[in-house]
């Protein structure tokens, strides 16, 4: 990489002694509001404010939550989606929306270190072609910044079957490579294909994880961290700290 | 205005040889747009090959140009030419590719991914985008509308822009295909291409109809991936007899079991101006290389070596290497291409011959003054009286006797 604004800022979330990182993405609120299966987590966040080297978070969340997480490096949610209202939402969604809500220069107004958006992918065509030009502007936005960008890959749309998921993964992550994004977040795919993936995916893959199991899955295979979400028990945070830092 | 024209000058300079105005470029975006397939998985090493082979330039996706900027540094390096759109056609199964199944589309898009000034932070020498007609009237408008905003950011900033036009869609029919590229060329220029990137029409009149209508620089493209390797240089060779200034390869070089190879194979076509029969006899360049330790001198080289320039056994001493052996043991002295004699020779009648890598004499200019004779370290230039001309070994036009006949293999042939 020639970017050393990139560089630093990177650095400033994967630790330095063994190069990984453990991040909480807190910005699914935005979409969902404060559901049910999150609002305990939410509550005692303060017990695990010291766990995790990164939060991904929404521009307003960023005020809120620096207090509370006072030092921590925020990485600053670009986009919106209903997508996760399908499961359980009030009002589940009708069609897929998906918006940018942040303009990646307004970044270091919000003292956030990196940026992240989402890449949905196996949608229509015309999803897909606005999603691609939506991160080449974002990445070449970040590339003059120096800001390091990260793509949450969801391989969720109606083309995706059971088949084809973990090779849609990767398919998404050979692109997102060369659309210069910097670090890649990817759902649980097979070990095999994770090892495929890094053969040739020369920037970091962080794993999706909701549990501790999820979390020594990628860290046995060889990703330099992983991405909880709200969804995950305060209670096996510290063990997770563990195995990612080990 | 004066300073951007000069600016795109100057650019294409870098992406086409000042001095046949000709180009080998490769290119390297195909993980941008389709399945990763093993070009893409080895990208690292394919580049690294096709760098090491002498390609002019290199088309690839913004984020590889970022990766690998460090291997698009200095001097000799090829020009970088920044794909500044994103497609899906070859998920569609219409662009002739099958190597896209992970992730089938229905339908045709395509989306603008980089910007002209994006291209020249990044040090581009040039952007390329594509051009398709055929697909849908709504289509082939956007499209060029894009187009229109990419060529008047490239005048300002002094950026050579490379359109590709491809004929596609359902409106695209064998009987109309090769007049559909044959416009979308001229169309193309119209927009504002300094050069294009365009497939083959499929034979050399057509194509040549083609080039004529451009009138910018033609650069045509290698589409799927030949059959074979001397498949794809009958297809270069047919786009240089109709008048292209090169290539745009990618599968053909970046798929190739040695993608050095086929990048050198192609530039000798496209600078050197041979044929693909030349490019494809010609065995060398050689060497030889000797293990000194192992010749039992039984001298059967200098034996094969002198039937072979005299047709006939036992003028030992017209042989173009030598054995020489004493109490210490064998040794052997023979040509190591150490250039002396090119240097001595102020009648600059010596080079070393590209094809096999031997010393040639320029008869013509050779005044018989034996400097090389003399020069020789290993003695082994020789002198024809008869002709008042130097002999050099000239290994043997590609396969040299001594190393085929040396019993103990004392004498090897390198490539």
């Amino acid at each position: 990489m020639s970017n050393i604004g990139k560089e630093f800022r990177l650095a400033e979330f994967f630790d330095r002694a063994d190069n990984r990182t453990i991040i909480l993405d807190t910005s699914s609120l935005a979409s969902v509001g404060l559901a049910q299966d999150m609002a305990k987590s939410w509550e005692r966040l303060d017990e695990v404010a010291g766990q995790f080297d990164a939060l991904i978070v929404s521009a307003a969340q960023i005020n809120r939550l620096s207090e509370k997480f006072n030092g921590s490096t925020f990485i600053a949610r670009l986009d919106w989606t209903n997508l996760f209202r399908m499961d359980s939402f009030v009002l589940p969604p009708t069609e897929i929306k998906h918006i940018p809500i942040v303009d990646p220069d307004d970044i270091f107004s919000f003292g956030a270190t990196a940026a992240v958006c989402y890449l949905l992918f196996g949608y229509d065509e015309e999803i897909e072609a606005k999603m691609i030009e939506y991160i080449s502007g974002i990445t070449r936005a970040c590339y003059k910044s120096g800001i390091p960008l990260l793509v949450d890959i969801y391989p969720n749309g109606p083309k995706i079957t059971r088949v084809n998921f973990d090779a849609s993964v990767v398919l998404a992550s050979s692109m997102m490579q060369e659309a210069g994004v910097d670090v890649l977040i990817v759902p649980p795919i097979s070990a095999e294909k994770i090892k495929e993936m890094q053969r040739f995916i020369k920037i970091p893959i962080l794993g999706r994880a909701e549990t501790k199991k999820d979390s020594g899955f990628f860290i046995d295979n060889n990703c330099p961290g992983v991405c909880l979400s709200l969804k995950t028990s305060i209670e096996e945070i510290p063990d997770i700290r563990k195995i990612v830092h080990k | 205005m004066v300073v951007p024209a000069v600016g795109k000058k100057v650019r294409l300079n870098r992406i086409f040889n000042p001095q046949d105005q000709r180009a080998l470029c490769v290119a390297a975006d195909h993980g941008w747009m389709t399945d990763p397939t093993d070009n893409v998985i080895n990208l690292s090493s394919v580049l690294k090959q096709v760098i090491a082979g002498g390609a002019d330039a290199l088309l690839v996706s913004f984020g590889t140009a970022v990766r690998y900027s460090h291997l698009l540094k200095g001097r000799h390096s090829p020009a970088l030419l920044l794909r500044a759109d994103w497609m899906n056609l070859p998920r569609l199964g219409m662009g002739g590719a099958s190597d896209s199944n992970i992730l089938p589309a229905q339908k045709f898009k395509q989306v603008t991914a980089a910007k002209a000034e994006d291209a020249l932070r990044l040090g581009a020498s040039g952007i390329t985008i594509y051009y398709f007609i055929g697909y849908s009237d709504e289509f082939e408008a956007r499209n060029l509308e894009d187009c229109a905003r990419f060529a008047s950011d490239c005048r300002r900033l002094g950026l050579p822009l490379i359109i590709e036009p491809i004929a596609t869609g359902a409106m695209v029919t064998g009987t109309n295909a090769t007049e559909l590229l044959i416009a979308s060329a001229r169309i193309a220029v119209e927009i504002g291409a300094d050069a294009l990137k365009i497939p083959y029409t499929g034979d050399v009149d057509s194509f040549a109809r083609l080039v004529k209508a451009a009138e910018v620089p033609v650069l045509m493209l290698g589409g799927a991936r030949s059959e074979t390797p001397r498949d794809a240089l009958e297809l270069v060779e047919e786009g240089l007899m109709a008048g292209a200034a090169g290539v745009v390869f990618g599968r053909n070089i970046t798929r190739a079991k040695d993608p050095e190879k086929m990048v050198r194979d192609i530039s000798q076509l496209i600078h050197s101006n041979k044929s693909v029969d030349e490019v494809l006899k010609q065995p060398g360049p050689f060497r030889l290389k000797t293990n000194q330790k192992l010749c039992t001198g039984c001298r059967i080289c200098e034996m094969q070596c002198a039937f072979f320039h005299n047709g006939a056994y036992g003028q030992l001493l017209t042989a173009r290497l030598k054995i020489q052996s004493n109490g210490n043991g064998n040794k052997i002295f023979f040509c190591t291409l150490c250039k002396k004699c090119i240097e001595v020779c102020e009648q600059t009648a010596l080079q070393i011959k590209p094809d096999i890598g031997c010393i040639e004499l320029d008869k013509d200019k050779c005044n018989g003054c034996k400097k090389c004779v003399e020069i020789c370290p290993m003695q082994v230039v020789l002198f024809s009286e008869a002709a008042q001309k130097p002999l050099f070994c000239d290994f043997c036009n590609g396969l040299p006797q001594c190393a085929k006949w040396c019993p103990e293999g004392a004498i090897k042939l390198l490539t």
